[in-house]
């Protein structure tokens, strides 16, 4: 076990650093900070414009200036500055992570309590009306763009109905909206999971035999069958993860909620790469972070994972 | 008397084919769908009443269903939204085309080297498409707009890095299975060159893997590409596109909803019915494939 969560540590470590490497090298290649940074209106000399780029240290090799970052990085937590407020990203990136993270819990929450169930549900009560309606709730919901599902939150219950607000963050309230439209799609796909496993595990023989036996039928799904069908949902909190990040950036556009993914857009369109860069190094490092808990878990839950390789 | 034969002829084999379709259980509404997408691709200048992107402010926000000359209303700046779905139809395919070719091309050149190679390059072509694959797509389509600047190029090459790692998995695990059989060890021992052997002897062999896994990541396309026009990091603002669509409609939303409500039914349609078309060939091509 304590090789297994080594190699994954290792793993997810080398990981951090390629990204690191690509998103440094990518803000590298997209141009000179050092004009950004110097107002336009100030007729800069060459004069002022070569000593601003040796005070940056933009003059050293490259792989000195991404050693410089990283140390930085790493030691003082320094992601560098805005070029158009110049506020430190840090302080940025500090205002911002706990909206991100309120909301993907929320959403990931939303679409456990509600998937994991009404995929169990559907696979017992097969071919009902409920397990149709489940399905056209799972192909609609995989089908359709977060984006637009969003926009048409935002008409009905906020503009025409106003049961909630969708505009900003706030309290609980706030959150409601947008924590659905960022759950629909993950809930779909654990539903759509979450039954065909529940099948797999009601056709097995563990559950035959309970019923041979004489167990209550309630017994044998929720407290039997129903605790194995969850486990391979649980391997699949790290792709929801993948997905709740994705949906972030598009469902805080929308309802203009003060996360990392607005953070990312504004970086990206006024093109702003040290705020790019610290963004996506720290939606990486959730996402590396969540994916190895995820890893070592299943690690626990299943032997035969950590035994391989 | 020949002309009966041949009428009968013409009968049986119309007959045939019917029963072989029937056998195949075609689903008949997305295939539909996505010839009629292709047909409005094809066809835009001509099937479109307007010029998707003529302005005429003095018929601006016209609602659907009230003029014969805009049937799906105009937007806010009184261009019509019927014909901008239609050019918009002609974006998404194109920008889907080229991104799941570069896709496709990439994902099945690794996934045969990596499956065929094995060892050291193995290790690290699938590491790399794991770490592809597990990241945010739109994070990803992010950094290489940032890199690459606005517009068509980038928006396909964003696409493309989001297609290529699920591809090259599933054909590396193909290639496993086949590179092992008695056909490549032959061509080995004969002297073939391992290129060779890769594209004469395995490469046929997981054609049918390709095209259930290329039909599967078409919906896949289409939506991310939807997403980042929607995000303002594709086309220039004003395109017909209908992610971009999406996103004009919120500028007065209660006012003005069709603007941002028929594109999103046409992406939404459209990506059900590859959702199906690609279950579909799946399960008639390679039903192993099913738990993919």
């Amino acid at each position: 076990m304590t090789r297994y969560i080594l190699r994954k540590v290792a793993e997810a470590i080398v990981t951090l650093l390629g990204l690191s490497l690509v998103v440094f090298s990518a803000v590298h290649m997209t141009g000179d900070p050092a004009r950004l940074l110097l107002p336009v209106r100030i007729d800069a000399s060459e004069e002022v414009y070569e000593q601003l780029k040796e005070e940056l240290g933009l003059n050293r090799p490259f792989m000195v200036q991404y050693y410089t970052f990283m140390r930085d990085l790493l030691t003082k937590g320094d992601f560098g500055r805005s070029v158009r407020s110049q506020k430190e990203a840090r302080h940025l990136l500090v205002e911002r992570i706990p909206a991100t993270l309120q909301l993907a819990a929320a959403g990931l929450f939303l679409s456990f309590i509600i998937g994991v169930p009404a995929g169990i549900l559907s696979a017992v009560k097969r071919d009902s009306i409920a397990d149709k309606i489940g399905k056209a709730v799972a192909i609609f919901g995989l089908a359709a763009p977060q984006f637009w599902v969003a926009i048409m939150v935002v008409i009905l219950f906020g503009a025409y109905l106003q049961w909630l607000p969708v505009y900003g963050a706030g309290g609980i309230r706030n959150l409601i909206l947008p924590a659905i439209v960022l759950a629909l799609g993950p809930l779909a796909a654990m539903m759509r999971l979450g039954r065909s496993s529940m099948l797999d595990i009601l056709d097995s023989e563990f559950v035959k035999f309970a019923r041979v036996k004489g167990m209550r039928e309630s017994i044998v799904i929720w407290k039997h069958a129903a605790r194995n069908a969850v486990i391979p949902l649980m391997t699949f909190g790290g792709l929801t993860l993948a997905g709740l990040l994705n949906g972030s950036i598009v469902v805080e556009q929308v309802f203009a909620w003060p996360g990392l993914g607005r953070m990312m857009i504004e970086g990206v369109t006024q093109r702003d790469m040290p705020l790019v860069q610290a963004t996506v190094l720290v939606s990486g490092f959730f996402y590396v972070f969540t994916a190895l808990v995820v890893d070592i878990l299943y690690g626990f839950a299943d032997p035969r994972i950590r035994d391989a390789n | 008397m020949t002309t009966l034969t041949g009428e009968s002829g013409q009968a049986n084999r119309l007959s045939a084919f019917m029963e072989s379709a029937r056998e195949l259980r075609v689903p008949w509404t997305p295939a539909i769908v996505i010839v009629v997408l292709v047909f409005l691709a094809i066809f835009a200048p001509v099937l479109a009443p307007n010029d998707p992107r003529e302005t005429d402010l003095l018929n601006a926000r016209t609602p659907p269903f009230q003029t014969l000359s805009s049937p799906l209303g105009t937007d806010f700046v009184g261009r019509d939204v019927l014909s901008r779905l239609i050019y918009g139809a002609r974006t998404s395919a194109f920008i889907s085309m080229f991104a799941l070719a570069a896709g496709v091309v990439v994902g099945t050149v690794l996934g045969l080297t990596s499956g065929y190679a094995g060892r050291w390059v193995d290790t690290i072509i699938m590491r790399i498409a794991d770490a592809t694959m597990g990241f945010p797509s739109i994070l990803l389509a992010m950094i290489i707009v940032a890199i690459l600047g606005q517009g068509l190029m980038p928006i396909i090459v964003a696409v493309a890095v989001s297609t290529w790692p699920r591809i090259a998995r599933m054909i590396r695990g193909e290639v496993l299975s086949v590179k092992d059989q008695d056909f490549v060890t032959l061509a080995k021992i004969a002297g073939v060159s391992p290129a060779v052997i890769v594209w004469r002897h395995v490469f046929p062999n997981v054609l049918n893997t390709l095209m259930v896994i290329t039909s599967l990541s078409v919906a896949g396309v289409i939506l991310t590409e939807a997403s980042l026009s929607f995000l303002g990091l594709g086309l220039p603002p004003g395109d017909p596109a209908w992610g971009i669509m999406v996103a004009e409609g919120r500028v007065s939303l209660l006012k003005t909803w069709w603007i941002s409500l028929f594109p999103g039914v046409i992406i939404t349609v459209v990506v059900m019915a590859f959702n199906f078309f690609g279950d579909w060939l799946r399960d008639s091509l390679d039903p192993k494939l099913r738990r993919v």
